[in-house]
């Protein structure tokens, strides 16, 4: 377990600087700016105790005009610095964002659909999670310690001509708040914390349980027990909570005290200097406040340890998704075919000796499967749930390679095909398909390309949506709601088919494309479907016995088995 | 800017730590004091007076305790602060909680309550940004400053009233930038979101896409859409960043006239070295607190709009009759309702004068359109809502004062606990009872196949119960319950053909010796049914055994059955 984290380490941090590399001028630039904030703050300060002193020996009020402008000078440009800073950490933020959620797309899209449909809610929790962690590194992890490094070296810088001896003690002080801290305070708050979470969980749990429970415990009379088991664990994990947020204060309130011996000892050592005659007595107190100023940059550092285990925690489970063998057909077919392959239209589907198991399945979902589908024939796929029939129509999209077996459309093996050409040919129209959150024309158009007004107005009304598309606000420039909500899952069925109508491509797979319209409708549509499909390869899965009497075939899907006979429409049907 | 209900929402215990904390904010502001004053001294020692380091070493001692107590008084009040904080909340939860029951299942609908809990959870835990960032600093900019003052006025009356003049500004700004940042989060983060909402949906959508060989296009439309974002975002910043600026430069530019002004004074002999040494160190405190407080301002707006939530949940009036528990039926009941109406919102009426009478031991089946009025009516005999007028009698007895019914809802909740403890929720009933309830209703073969028996956890992390599974547990559920009134509301999903006959089976075992209503909507259940009782818009409007219903032609029933509304 711990061999495997360390492992991870090293290759997701390559990956996080490789991030960073194109903007290595940008972010050094403003790391500059950076330290210039801080500096400027403590130049201020430092600038002041010397004017002070200065006019404490009583100078002509003149002799005080440099420094006096050097302090307004100080006063004024930490603010400029300060917003110059933000707005470039920013930018920089967000571009690296931008290439992140590109490089993360880019990543995945070999491995569609096949490599990521078991990852799928995984997914999710990282698109979300992971890339939030991740905006945050440059700013919080990269960003916080070359400030503290760039602003530390410069005052050291001044500190030599100074007061050497206070070097020390500025690299000793910083060590100790910026790194040494945050390590210790990691090392015993990772289990503190997991212990916590877990305490959480448990009043998730026993809330949902209070609450969604509610009627179930009102009327047995329950409803105390739970209240009172939701407010212990509430309490528990609280006081939990509680604990590790006292450690945090803990060193926020040493490592103050850490800045502040830091300044006495300044002191101590400046005095001494001034004693031997090294060092100027108006310049004692500005050591003192460059050291305690300096200090000021290596705040935020703690947080910054906390950020790289956790950017780096995300990057790996990004990296563990985005590996993973494509399973599905590659983008080029044969790479001696220079130009796409052409096929007879409508192409036939041959399956020979077809044998098929799932990447993380045990059971065969297809053994030995064959049968030939002649071009422009209609057939049904019957089955019961888990036959086999959706395996069937993923190896002909080409999501997964058959372990054994050839399939052919038109002759032409898929493997040779290719992808893109593969795709070029096929319509699948599912039972919940995906629409879009964009206007009902793109998710018309995403399926077809550029079509004219009056084309898609053809297909919607082809597909029964005329009367329902024309009542919506902006009609065909309408948003939809996220995945289509504000649809009826019949509409988004219509739209599906409406989709495959625009497309035009010689072989139609329907899966269950007709299951959540009513009877009237349903019938509607088949008759427009078949006569659509006259000239085309149509296939059509259904998950009950029923099937259309028009059908040419029936191939009957039985544990991964196919059997295959011609449709001889049974005299009550006709 | 300062919640008065969330200061009240703190106990007496509350109230103490709290004042321990402003105690601790105080000390540290002294300590801070008097960490300038003696490096001013030791700078005044040794250079000033020019005395060997040895005489300035009692400073330095001074400096050291400062710089100590200083680190303490900041421990003990995060400490403290972090206390009142879970106080608060641990209270605020507790009467929270009081008054969901309070509210009954009746008022606490289905769809409030998955914000309820994100208010619970989410809401609460804002709280502490509240009472551990925000009150502390709060308390500190307003007295910091103000002692501050009263030491550096008597020193040196211009450096007093810079400090005066400057300070009213930092508030002001501190609220713009609040204001502008609130802006800031609710246009750019909205378009964050949103950002993220599309790549999400390309992702979903995804196998979709590769169908379409669309997939490798979607790539420059992802770098476009994050482009526009960046653009429209870093726009929104360059203004929202401005007030921050101002702010940065006021106080900084208010330390170097400080700073100049003690300079100038100093040479002309105007006032002594110590003072303006002291002067000087302690400007940057002055303005520290209030710059503090600027930054954490808008973590107050979201505590303050998530204890609004949390204060009107609790200041609803309760309605639910939570049955107090006097004495056993042994008996099946006879209920008898009375012109018993029943309104949401005192407006439109669920129930409209509605009586009807239960029989002992009888089998009734409710029907009815969605809106007829039948979970409103299941509610009332639940005693989740109060009648707004008639009568409720159980065997001639008022309604109040009676054990409780026996209820299989709809969709039954599984609860994180093993089978065992989502049978007997608690309740003091043997396992030997609950084997035998289990046996005789045929849920005991499928108990003992799963993983451990009874010992099973169910709920999140357990394992998935199917629908009739489900519902064998919930009948187990209301079949040790010692009430003889059984209401039962039956699932609209259908169950497969043989789940099915086991429900069935099950159902009758739990019939027996009881009165019993059920909202149906299975054909099979309207004929066993003694009686089958028509609602409409919140009236009785048939009754009747189901086939002297279906001769009925015209009326509601014959009707509903031929839509087959069921």
């Amino acid at each position: 377990m711990k061999e495997n984290t360390s492992k991870k380490t090293i290759k997701s941090l390559p990956f996080l600087l490789g991030l960073l590399s194109p903007y290595i001028l940008p972010i050094l630039g403003t790391a500059v700016i950076g330290s210039l904030t801080i500096l400027a703050n403590t130049g201020l300060l430092a600038v002041s105790a010397i004017l002070i002193c200065l006019a404490a020996l009583l100078p002509p009020v003149l002799d005080l005009m440099p420094l006096s402008a050097a302090v307004r000078l100080f006063g004024i440009s930490r603010g400029i610095f300060r917003y110059w800073e933000r707005l470039a950490s920013h930018s920089i933020t967000f571009r690296l964002l931008e290439d992140l959620r590109v490089w993360y797309y880019r990543q995945l899209l070999p491995l569609t659909p096949g490599g990521i449909l078991n990852k799928h809610t995984k997914l999710f929790k990282s698109v979300t999670e992971d890339l939030e962690t991740l905006q945050f590194f440059y700013l919080r992890v990269v960003a916080a310690p070359l400030v503290a490094f760039i602003t530390l070296l410069s005052i050291s810088g001044i500190l030599a001509f100074l007061l050497p001896g206070a070097i020390p003690v500025l690299w000793i002080a910083g060590m100790i708040n910026g790194l040494l801290m945050p390590l210790f305070s990691r090392h015993g708050s990772k289990k503190h914390g997991e212990t916590t979470l877990k305490q959480e969980l448990d009043y998730r749990h026993n809330l949902q349980d209070f609450l969604m429970g509610l009627e179930i415990l009102w009327v047995y009379d329950r409803c105390n027990e739970q209240k009172k088991a939701t407010l212990d664990t509430y309490l528990a994990g609280n006081q939990l909570r509680q604990d590790g947020e006292t450690r945090r204060g803990h060193l926020n309130a040493l490592s103050g005290i850490v800045s502040g011996l830091a300044m006495t000892c300044t002191l101590w050592v400046g005095a001494l200097a001034v004693e031997q005659g090294s060092l100027k007595g108006i310049y004692l107190l500005a050591a003192a406040l460059l050291v305690y100023g300096a200090l000021e940059a290596v705040q935020p550092l703690p947080l910054a340890v906390s950020y790289y285990y956790d950017s780096l925690a995300a990057a790996d489970n990004m990296l563990e998704i985005t590996t993973g063998e494509p399973t599905g057909l590659s983008l080029l077919g044969n790479p001696t075919l220079h130009t796409l392959p052409t096929l007879p239209q409508p192409p036939g589907i041959t399956f020979s000796g077809v044998s098929f198991t799932y990447p993380e399945g045990k059971i065969p979902a297809l053994e030995q499967v064959s049968f030939i589908l002649p071009p422009g024939s209609h057939t049904a796929i019957i089955g019961q749930i888990g036959s086999g029939k959706s395996s069937l129509a993923a190896l002909l999209l080409g999501y997964y390679r058959p372990q054994e077996g050839k399939i052919c459309l038109g002759d032409m093996p898929l493997e040779a095909l290719g992808k893109e050409a593969l795709c070029d040919h096929i319509s699948l129209v599912e039972q919940n398909p995906y629409l879009f959150t964009a206007s009902l024309r793109e998710n018309l158009e995403l399926a077809a390309g550029p079509k004219s007004e009056e084309e898609l107005w053809a297909a919607l009304q082809w597909a029964g949506l005329f009367e329902m598309a024309s009542a919506l606000p902006q009609k065909l420039d309408t948003l939809l709601s996220p995945q289509g909500q504000n649809f009826s899952s019949g509409e988004r069925q219509r739209l599906a088919l409406a989709r495959m109508y625009l497309e035009n491509k010689p072989v139609v797979i329907l899966d269950e494309a007709l299951k959540n319209l009513d009877n009237l409708t349903a019938n509607l549509l088949l008759e427009r479907i078949l006569s659509f499909c006259k000239d085309r390869t149509l296939l059509m899965i259904s998950h009950d016995q029923q099937h259309p009497a028009q059908m040419d075939y029936l191939l009957h899907m039985e544990h991964g088995h196919a059997h295959i006979e011609p449709n001889r429409p049974s005299p009550s049907c006709s | 800017m300062f919640s008065k209900a969330l200061w009240q929402a703190q106990n007496k215990k509350a109230l103490l730590v709290q004042s321990m904390t402003l105690i601790m904010a105080l000390g540290g502001g002294a300590a801070t004091a008097l960490q300038a004053w003696s490096t001013a001294c030791i700078i005044n020692d040794l250079f000033f007076m020019k005395k060997p380091l040895q005489e300035a070493s009692v400073f330095f001692l001074l400096l050291i305790t400062a710089v100590l107590l200083r680190g303490m008084f900041l421990w003990g009040e995060e400490h403290m602060a972090l206390k009142v904080s879970s106080l608060v909340k641990g209270s605020l939860l507790e009467r929270l909680l009081e008054q969901a029951v309070r509210l009954g299942p009746g008022v606490m609908l289905h769809e409030d309550r998955g914000s309820f809990f994100t208010l619970l959870t989410q809401g609460l835990s804002t709280l502490d940004a509240y009472f551990c960032r925000y009150l502390p600093q709060l308390f500190k900019s307003a007295l910091i400053p103000l002692i501050y003052l009263l030491i550096a006025f008597p020193l040196d009356s211009v450096s007093g009233m810079i400090f005066v003049i400057t300070t009213p500004l930092i508030p002001l700004f501190m609220i713009l930038i609040g204001k502008w940042s609130h802006q800031m989060k609710n246009s750019s983060w909205e378009a964050l979101s949103r950002m993220g909402g599309y790549l999400q949906d390309v992702l979903a959508g995804l196998s979709t896409l590769r169908n379409w060989n669309r997939e490798y296009r979607q790539e420059a439309k992802i770098r476009s859409v994050s482009r526009d974002f960046r653009l429209q975002t870093m726009k929104t910043l360059r203004i929202a960043f401005l007030s921050a600026f101002v702010l940065e430069l006021l106080t900084t530019i208010s330390i170097a006239l400080v700073a100049v002004g003690l300079g100038v004074r100093l040479a002309e002999g105007k006032m002594d070295f110590l003072p303006a040494l002291f002067l000087i160190l302690l400007a940057p405190e002055y303005y520290q607190p209030l710059r503090l407080l600027g930054q954490q301002y808008h973590n107050s707006q979201n505590a303050i709009l998530a204890s609004d939530e949390l204060f009107s949940f609790l200041n609803r009036s309760a309605v639910a009759l939570y049955p107090p528990k006097t004495g056993q039926i042994t008996a099946a009941p006879r209920i008898e309702l009375d012109r018993v109406s029943f309104s949401y919102d005192g407006k439109r009426s669920a129930l409209r004068e509605l009586s009807l009478t239960l029989k002992p031991e009888g089998i009734y089946a409710l029907v009815g359109a969605s809106g007829a009025g039948k979970t409103t009516l299941l509610r009332v005999l639940l005693g989740a809502l109060p009648p707004s007028s008639g009568t409720m009698t159980v065997d001639g007895l008022p309604f109040y004062g009676w054990d409780g019914v026996a209820f299989i809802p709809a969709q039954p909740y599984f609860f994180h606990a093993t089978v065992m403890e989502n049978i007997t929720l608690g309740r003091d009933v043997s396992c030997q009872e609950v084997y035998s309830v289990c046996r005789k209703i045929g849920a005991e073969d499928f108990i003992l196949q799963l993983p451990r028996g009874y010992d099973t956890p169910l709920g999140e992390q357990g394992i998935n119960l199917s629908g009739g599974q489900g519902q064998l547990i919930s009948i187990a559920r209301a079949m040790l319950c010692s009430s003889r009134l059984l209401l039962c509301d039956e699932a609209t999903s259908s169950l497969d053909t043989y789940s099915e006959e086991i429900v069935q089976r099950a159902l009758e075992q739990a019939f027996i010796g009881k009165t019993v209503l059920i909202s149906a909507h299975r054909l099979h259940t309207l004929r066993s049914a003694q009686e089958v009782l028509v609602l409409e818009k919140g009236q009785l409007v048939q009754q009747g055994t189901f086939a002297s219903l279906c001769k009925e032609t015209g009326g509601v029933f014959a009707q509903m059955l031929q839509k087959g509304l069921m």
